[in-house]
């Protein structure tokens, strides 16, 4: 990469900053940007001039938005008695996908990790609480991961909203769909059988 | 089951090795610090995923080398082949050349029972060494074991180091209600095989003294509860919680469990004479041997890694007839002499500096 001129080898260092992008993987994108139409290269550039000048974080669910207050927040179609918490604004999308969800959100910013020195002051929970304590919702849905940190979080967040008086349920973890009972191992097993429901 | 063959790659001492296994009696025989152990080391590895030797997966790359890979080809209804690497840090294990989420998911493809000297560490090591015996044993034969197990070390990091950062009287314990449920199967399943390892090993420990001894294994919890329910525990936990703040981490739950072995009534760790200790180790593999067979509806493979010169007279010739026969067995051994009279189908191998020769019996 030393033989680079500057400009090529800023690009370079920039993309290698990026999750799963190597050193060889972004001396290619870097040329193949040179390689193509300019045009390319420019609506790259622009577009990530966008994301930073006008992506901002929704004032109420703290998901993404381009405004104050995002899509979901401000649309008159949801049912904002119904809350669904998740750890991170990608799972937001994620739910809003199946499209049979209509609540509205609140989005974490992340789990109780100790081991990266995260605990509930550094999430977005003390504007959840103010949330729940203004907005009177008939029920909050934890929706938090099932791996142990966000187990741990789901167990924080429901002894602190139970006080109001809310009613707390958590996402159900099951079967994978269309799998047999012999391939799954125990645990999701007795979660899906904690999580089972009436028919 | 069969280990069929082996393929080494820089492990230890051997640069390059493959070898075809007699599928009942194979001997290694050759001086001391010739490879012999290393052989032994690397079939136990495909196993359990694990050394007995070392902890340090590094330590088994043949000196400078970047890495070591080690496969074999395991026989059973069908065929197998179990393959792992380590490379530049790397861990990456395959079977039948589909690669695996972890190492761990490999454990139980092949399954081992190791006679060695160390045994006698059964006895005289701490409690973490006894631990570690039911932990290999319980994960050979049940995954859901493995699995509990490593949760149960995650949540365990995380409590403490909440502990540790004095972060309150809440955020330690927000991990007890999965804590308890993980401890509730492994305390469950240790209770369980040790139970049924006392029993096996009881009557080999009678005819092995002949009569003289009567032997007993107790499971020693360290969280004491009538029964190793996931509610009993995490009431268990709650009490100590003060305690546990106060000594700065969680101080009951399975990674302080021991085992005692008791003799006529004395605890053989602390009373029992060096020989006594080797022949209640010798009962323990002979019953951990059988409950592997009645357990998985299989016979495990038996390596015997230099052990008679650590028995007596008695013991030593009781020794290869016990085992014989019963399954595929590797032993190694200094000493042609000790081992040629095995019964059973054999392959002989010198072993040679990180070499091996098959030879004419
Ligand atoms: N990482 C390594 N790379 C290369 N050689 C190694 C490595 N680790 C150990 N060795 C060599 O392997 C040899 C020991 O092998 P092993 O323990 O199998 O001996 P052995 O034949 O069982 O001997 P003994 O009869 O004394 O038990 C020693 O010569 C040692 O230097
Ligand atoms: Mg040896
Ligand atoms: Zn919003």
């Amino acid at each position: 990469m030393s033989g680079y001129p500057k400009s090529i080898k800023n690009v370079i260092s920039e993309f290698k900053k990026l999750p799963g992008i190597g050193r060889r993987s972004a001396e290619r994108i870097a040329l193949e940007l040179l390689k193509r139409d300019n045009n390319d290269a420019l609506a790259l550039s622009e577009a990530v001039k966008n994301i930073v000048s006008s992506v901002k974080e929704c004032k109420v669910c703290h998901s993404f938005s381009e405004g104050d207050f995002c899509d979901i927040c401000s649309s008159p179609a949801r049912d904002t008695k119904i809350l669904c918490i998740v750890e991170e604004a990608k799972e937001v999308y994620s739910i809003e996908d199946t499209a049979g969800y209509k609540g509205v959100y609140h989005v974490l910013k992340g789990k109780i990790s100790p081991l990266d020195g995260i605990g509930p002051e550094q999430l977005t929970i003390k504007y959840l609480l103010e949330r729940i304590k203004e907005k009177k919702f008939e029920e909050v849905i934890i929706a938090t991961n099932s791996d142990v940190d966000g187990e741990a979080t789901s167990i924080y967040l429901a002894e602190e909203i139970k006080p109001y008086g809310v009613k707390v349920s958590r996402i159900a973890f099951g079967l994978p769909v269309g799998g047999s009972l012999d391939y799954v191992d125990r645990d999701t097993i007795s979660k899906a059988l904690e999580c089972r429901k009436e028919m | 089951m069969r280990l069929k063959s082996l393929v080494l790659r820089d492990f230890r001492n051997y640069r390059s090795l493959d070898v075809d296994f007699s599928e009942n009696v194979n001997i290694l025989w050759g001086k001391n610090a010739q490879g012999k152990t290393n052989i032994l080391e690397a079939i136990y590895f495909l196993a359990t995923a694990r050394s007995f030797r070392t902890l340090d997966r590094r330590n088994l790359i043949f000196w400078d080398k970047e890495g070591f890979l080690l496969s074999g080809t395991v026989v059973n209804e069908t065929e197998k082949n179990v393959k792992i690497t380590f490379f530049k840090n790397k861990k990456s294990a395959q079977i039948n050349k589909r690669q695996l989420k972890k190492l761990s998911d490999l454990i139980g493809v092949l399954r081992v029972v190791i006679f060695t000297p160390e045994d006698i560490f059964l006895m005289k090591g701490s409690p973490l060494q006894r631990r570690r015996f039911i932990d290999i044993y319980l994960s050979q034969v049940d995954k859901n074991y493995i699995a509990a197990l490593q949760t149960f070390k995650k949540i365990l990091i995380r409590r403490n180091s909440e502990i540790k950062r004095r972060t309150g009287e809440k955020t330690p314990f927000l991990w007890d209600e999965q804590l308890s449920q993980h401890c509730a199967y492994i305390i469950k399943r240790r209770q369980e095989v040790i139970e049924e390892l006392s029993k096996a090993a009881y009557s080999y420990h009678r005819e092995i003294t002949k009569n003289k001894e009567r032997l007993k294994i107790e499971y020693q919890p360290s969280i004491k509860v009538n029964e190793p329910e996931k509610e009993n525990i995490f009431k268990y936990l709650a009490e100590r919680r003060k305690k546990d703040i106060e000594e700065g981490y969680t101080a009951r739950g399975p990674h302080r469990d021991d085992i005692s072995f008791i003799v006529d009534g004395r605890d053989a760790k602390l009373f029992g004479s060096e020989g006594q200790q080797r022949s209640i180790a010798l009962s323990l593999k002979n019953a951990e041997f059988n409950l592997m067979c009645k357990a998985t509806g299989d016979v495990p493979l038996i390596l015997a890694d230099d052990v008679l010169p650590v028995l007596d007279m008695e013991r030593r010739k009781a020794f290869f007839p016990s085992i014989e026969g019963r399954t595929q067995i590797f032993v190694s051994s200094t000493d042609k002499r000790d081992v040629v009279n095995i019964k059973g189908d054999k392959k002989l191998f010198r072993v040679f500096s990180g070499n091996i020769n098959e030879e004419r019996l």
